[in-house]
């Protein structure tokens, strides 16, 4: 079973201490919620397991494996992610994007990219410029991409992001379907889209990290589920700065 | 070379924009420059009698338009995927990072050359049979292979160097625009000296241009290794 460890982790860019992890483990396979304020941190650890930001101190390892520069390609091929969209996406048209990933990440090319886009409920031609769709379509589109090498860990930073409400219900039954054996990590500031999806939560402030907890432990811990846990942390978390 | 192929294949498109560019421009200065030396009448002597002088011009001239062009080229098909927050998107894909840098540069560069070279010569050539059937030099131009052979390779070099030195600039301000402002900067600088060199002493500045792809190559290796430490904000 893949798991995930985050140990000791510290980050800070210039002068301000943005994150402090002591330990945060993802053992099993699941939906994992990173909730927190603006600001919190959570991008930052995000792009710190993808090997984007460089941590001052501590590891992050899937199983044995450390993340470090050498071992940076082999950790990236067990992750897909979704982060904010770039605008180097926007010159390429949907085939290319495909084209790119599955060579990138060794895999055999269909010889239609339809069923994929299907599968996101996107009814568009391959040859389109991903400039040309709407955000929400883009962020399906990234989805697709994101699972389509089947990664054991997937990272969602705000998916949800400009989808329509077929399009929510869409990507939560896509995230489902993929954490039956994998695990998956994402954010949202809404707690509407994450309720009913995560199996586990952990609250992030000012770059430090509650313990993770399963929903029914939250539930049964706090009367308002999810946001007690979320503002028992966030009132007594002490500033890193 | 699976990778190199891969970039190779995505840069095709631009082989024959290049390609074209190259040519018309060339065919359009020489025959330019020949056409104004056959007028100019004052001056029996004039420079542009000469075809190594108006070959040496019309070369330069081909180069200063091609850097800025290709250096645009360059801010999309290299520059754009190491700059703000496209960044996120190169990196995340599980390939060193130095080795898929070295392949793009390598691929584009091959990419130019390629296209350069077939350019320069369909359009030497073509204006060598003009010069033989309407003569516009004094000195027939067929005579002249070899000054062709070099001034091809030292426009190619010059190119090259001042789109990758550009290039190199935006990846190190994180944008593509003060690249394609530092290209223009490098022509202006170069133009002169390199027009100079090459109608004066043709073998001199060969071995400037290879000395300036030398350089570019020394940077590239020190960029990759910067990209390979550097991190995606």
């Amino acid at each position: 079973m893949t798991r995930l460890k985050i140990n000791h982790v510290t980050k800070s860019i210039g002068n301000r201490n943005i994150l402090r992890i002591d330990n945060l483990r993802f053992g099993n396979n699941g939906i994992y919620g990173l909730i927190g304020p603006n600001g919190a941190g959570k991008t930052t650890l995000l792009k710190c397991i993808c090997g984007l930001l460089v941590t001052n101190t501590g590891d992050i390892s899937i199983d044995n494996l450390v993340l470090n520069r050498d071992t940076r390609t082999d950790f990236l091929k067990k992750i897909g992610s979704v982060f904010a969209q770039s605008d180097s996406l926007f010159d390429l048209s949907i085939k290319e994007l495909l084209d790119e990933h599955y060579f990138f990440f060794g895999l055999t090319a269909p010889q239609k990219w339809s069923p994929i886009l299907e599968n996101v409920g996107l009814n568009v031609s391959e040859n389109q410029m991903i400039g040309n769709l709407s955000l929400g379509m883009r962020q399906r589109l990234l989805l697709a991409v994101a699972i389509s090498h089947k990664p054991e860990i997937l990272i969602l930073d705000e998916p949800f992001n400009g989808l329509d409400p077929d399009g929510v219900v869409l990507t939560k039954d896509l995230i489902k379907q993929h954490s039956q054996d994998k695990i998956v990590i994402i954010t949202s500031h809404s707690f509407a889209d994450l309720n009913g999806i995560i199996t586990d939560a952990v609250v992030m402030a000012d770059g430090q990290t509650s313990y993770l907890k399963s929903i029914t432990e939250i539930n049964g811990e706090f009367p308002d589920g999810l946001m007690g846990f979320y503002h028992s942390f966030i009132n007594r978390t002490v500033s890193l700065n | 070379m699976e990778y190199f192929n891969y970039e190779f294949s995505r840069m095709k498109k631009i082989l024959l924009p290049i390609g074209l560019t190259t040519g018309g421009l060339q065919l359009l200065f020489l025959s330019f420059f020949a056409i104004v030396g056959k007028f100019d009448t004052e001056d029996g002597n004039s420079m542009l009698t000469h075809y190594n002088a108006v070959l040496a011009l019309a070369t330069i001239g081909t180069m200063c338009v091609l850097a800025i062009y290709v250096t645009v080229l360059a801010g999309r098909y290299l520059v754009h995927d190491y700059v703000g927050m496209n960044k996120s998107k190169t990196y995340l894909l599980p390939i060193s990072r130095k080795e898929l840098f070295y392949t793009k540069t390598k691929a584009f560069s091959a990419s130019i050359s390629l296209a350069m070279a077939v350019g320069l010569l369909i359009s030497n050539l073509a204006f060598m049979i003009m010069d033989t059937v309407i003569p516009l030099t004094r000195d027939q131009s067929f005579t002249h292979i070899l000054n062709i052979i070099v001034s091809t390779i030292v426009c190619i070099c010059l190119t090259l160097a001042v789109v990758l030195f550009s290039s190199f600039i935006g990846i190190k301000l994180d944008s593509t625009v003060k690249g394609i402002i530092a290209s223009i900067i490098f022509v202006v600088f170069l133009s002169n000296l390199a027009a100079i060199a090459l109608m004066s002493y043709e073998f001199v500045s060969l071995l400037i241009a290879v000395a300036l792809i030398v350089i570019a190559t020394m940077i590239c290796i020190s960029m990759g290794n910067e990209i390979d430490k550097s991190e995606a904000l």
